[in-house]
């Protein structure tokens, strides 16, 4: 049997789409409904639904940012009313859809989608979602150096010497060879100015340095862990990023 | 700024009357030093063309005098505007400036009239004590060169009246030219919102269908007062509340607990006049950017006062405020307030202003600042 979560700060909207998936295939189950993008990230994790129909627009974290932090093999259906921009951008990468107000014919035809199960590949997945959320200027100049805090002190510190960035709520951490320090930039303006070739993003919140990968681990659910050099705690990579490491 | 351009930004602003002009001083004097030498120039080969030179040293001898005289008409001329500007109330200043009607260009005129008589006087009581050459006994003396003078005056003014009215007329037609398209931008109906609405609607009829009921009047209100709006060039604060009143209710339904709204202006406040469609971007950005993504949700004020001849509008809310990377679902989003700008730049120049600043303890205030001016009581505020 399909498991399936929904995810809409809007209630009513959700047990809309529960019934009118319900009436359309009977044997799904659906297993929770989150009312924010921040419960919708711990129930995916938690419970590792097949199928999770994420809101775009949701208080907390996006539709968009709750995928990108998937690490299980839940398949993501993105469900929103109007956003032409995020639309296109699905079309082209032949992600799963639906369009609010709900209509059943349409439904139906994303259903005998999902049912058939030819789910997108992890990398077009990756390509939409890293379109998607682009910060808005155009490329800055790279990044060579970064200016981290330590209690009273400030230190420069050479991009090579990072082993990897992590968000943790208002700050950013930076795990590098001397220690642990704190910087404001946010994760998605550091990834674009930092190499690409160097630095690859491998969940919502983690940006690892290649030079410093040691390895990597699949746990018994066929989730993905890095092990960087110099540090004892693995770091998970989301559905979203697993490609990139197939390729290696 | 390259010299030209510097010398064409003194040029327009010598013409232009403002309280507070952005270009420097000397620049200024500078560029009506030049029109001055150039006007004694012109006048003086206007003379030599058509009038009757008979003694040689004529060019030498008057040079000097006519430029004197000049500097003073051209520097008391371009002294008594700018006297005026600060001097007058500035609703008076503003009419005149755009010669809105036939009594603010005759105050134009007389003012330039009464300046530039004032620097003649000026000119003939100073030029004669430095050159010892009595300009002002030799004027006085020929009635036939003072009617001629008193023509040529009024023929200067005629032409500059009428030039004035054609270049305010081009200017009003660009200006509405960008007004129209920036308001047209802005007036746009999101898809987004409709589409969510009557996503809401459908689920709603089903669960809730007083609430599903309730959605759909405020939905027709929010669009019947948005479709006002949009036809409308010129409102009025009432108005614009109004609409923006709806468009919280609207979100109030879809929130529910997570908002919370307060609209407060007073009666003189509600009559004010303002372009339309100005506030409602600045509420739509407040929901969007501030209070939807946040979790626990939170609120928004909108409050209007008169102040000092100054209409102030504040949006607050207590948001995830500007220090937040915005979320772009769409391309453009953020555009709202560079459009604003543009537009209160060329409806008012730098006479309104439009800031954005974090609010404390949290959350984001956008504060809009407006010459005050009553609407015709023909048009009232809608909003009671």
């Amino acid at each position: 049997m399909t498991r399936a979560m929904i995810a809409d700060d809007e209630p009513h909207l959700a047990h809309y789409l529960r019934d009118q998936l319900l009436a359309l295939w009977p044997e799904l189950d659906i297993v929770h409904i989150a009312r924010n993008g921040v419960e919708a990230a711990a129930r995916i994790a938690e419970l590792a639904p097949d199928l999770a129909f994420l809101d775009i627009q949701m208080p907390g974290l996006s539709g968009l940012e709750v995928a990108q932090g998937i690490e299980g093999p839940t398949r993501v259906v993105f469900v929103t009313a109007f956003d032409d921009y995020a639309l296109a951008a699905f079309e082209h990468a032949a992600l799963d859809y639906v369009l609010k107000p709900v209509a059943a014919e349409r439904l139906a035809r994303t259903v005998d989608r999902l049912r058939a199960a030819a789910p997108v590949s992890d990398a077009a997945m990756a390509a939409a979602l890293r379109r998607l959320m682009a910060p808005p200027s155009s490329p800055p100049a790279r990044l060579r150096y970064i200016r981290a805090g330590q209690g009273d002190r400030t230190w420069n510190l050479d991009v090579a010497e990072v082993r990897f960035f992590r968000a943790d709520d208002k700050y950013t951490v930076v795990s590098a060879a001397r220690g642990e320090y704190l910087i404001r930039t946010p994760i998605m303006e550091l990834l674009a100015q930092l190499d690409p070739a160097q630095f690859w993003q491998v969940h919502r919140s983690t940006i690892v340095n290649l030079a410093w990968l040691d390895g990597t681990r699949r746990d018994e659910t066929s989730r993905l862990f890095l092990r960087m050099r110099g540090h004892d705690a693995e770091l998970p990579v989301s559905r979203a990023f697993v490609h990139l490491f197939k390729a290696m | 700024m390259s010299i030209r351009t510097r010398f064409a930004a003194a040029w327009h602003s010598l013409w232009e009357l403002r309280p507070r002009h952005q270009v420097s001083a000397w620049d200024r004097v500078l560029v009506a030093s030049l029109l001055a030498v150039a006007l004694a120039l012109g006048l003086m080969g206007f003379v030599a063309i058509f009038g009757r030179v008979d003694r040689p040293g004529w060019w030498m001898a008057s040079m000097l005098p006519n430029i004197g005289i000049c500097l003073c008409i051209v520097h008391t001329l371009f002294a008594t505007l700018r006297l005026a500007e600060r001097l007058l109330p500035a609703a008076l200043v503003e009419r005149m400036s755009d010669v809105r009607d036939l009594r603010a260009g005759m105050a134009l005129s007389a003012l330039a009239l009464g300046g530039i008589i004032l620097g003649m006087t000026i000119g003939f009581t100073i030029v004669p004590l430095l050159v010892g050459f009595n300009v002002w006994g030799m004027f006085i003396s020929l009635p036939a060169a003072l009617t001629k003078f008193a023509v040529f005056l009024l023929c200067v003014m005629a032409a500059n009246w009428a030039w004035w009215r054609a270049r305010l007329r081009r200017r009003q037609l660009e200006r509405d030219a960008a007004e129209a398209r920036l308001r047209l931008l802005q007036g746009q109906i999101e898809p987004h919102l409709l589409f969510n609405t009557l996503a809401n609607v459908q689920s709603l009829m089903d669960y809730d269908p007083p609430r599903a009921k309730h959605m759909l009047e405020t939905f027709s209100s929010y669009l019947r007062a948005g479709m006002d709006q949009m036809r409308r060039t010129d409102s009025t604060l009432g108005a614009e509340l109004e609409m923006a009143r709806t468009y919280l209710a609207l979100y109030r339904i879809r929130m529910e607990e997570r908002l919370d709204y307060r609209i407060e202006a007073g009666e003189d406040a509600l009559g004010a006049r303002m372009p339309a469609l100005m506030l409602q971007p600045l509420v739509e950005n407040a929901i969007h950017h501030g209070l939807e993504p946040k979790l626990e949700g939170g609120s928004v004020v909108v409050s209007a006062r008169v102040c000092d001849g100054r209409l102030e509008v504040r949006v607050r809310d207590d948001g995830l405020g500007l220090a937040r990377p915005s979320r772009r679902l769409r391309p453009g989003a953020g555009m709202a307030v560079t459009n604003l700008r543009a537009r209160l730049q060329t409806q008012f120049g730098d006479g309104a202003s439009l800031t954005l600043q974090p609010a404390s303890p949290v959350g984001t205030l956008a504060l809009l600042d407006l010459p005050y001016r009553r609407a015709a009581d023909d048009t009232p505020g809608d909003f009671a």
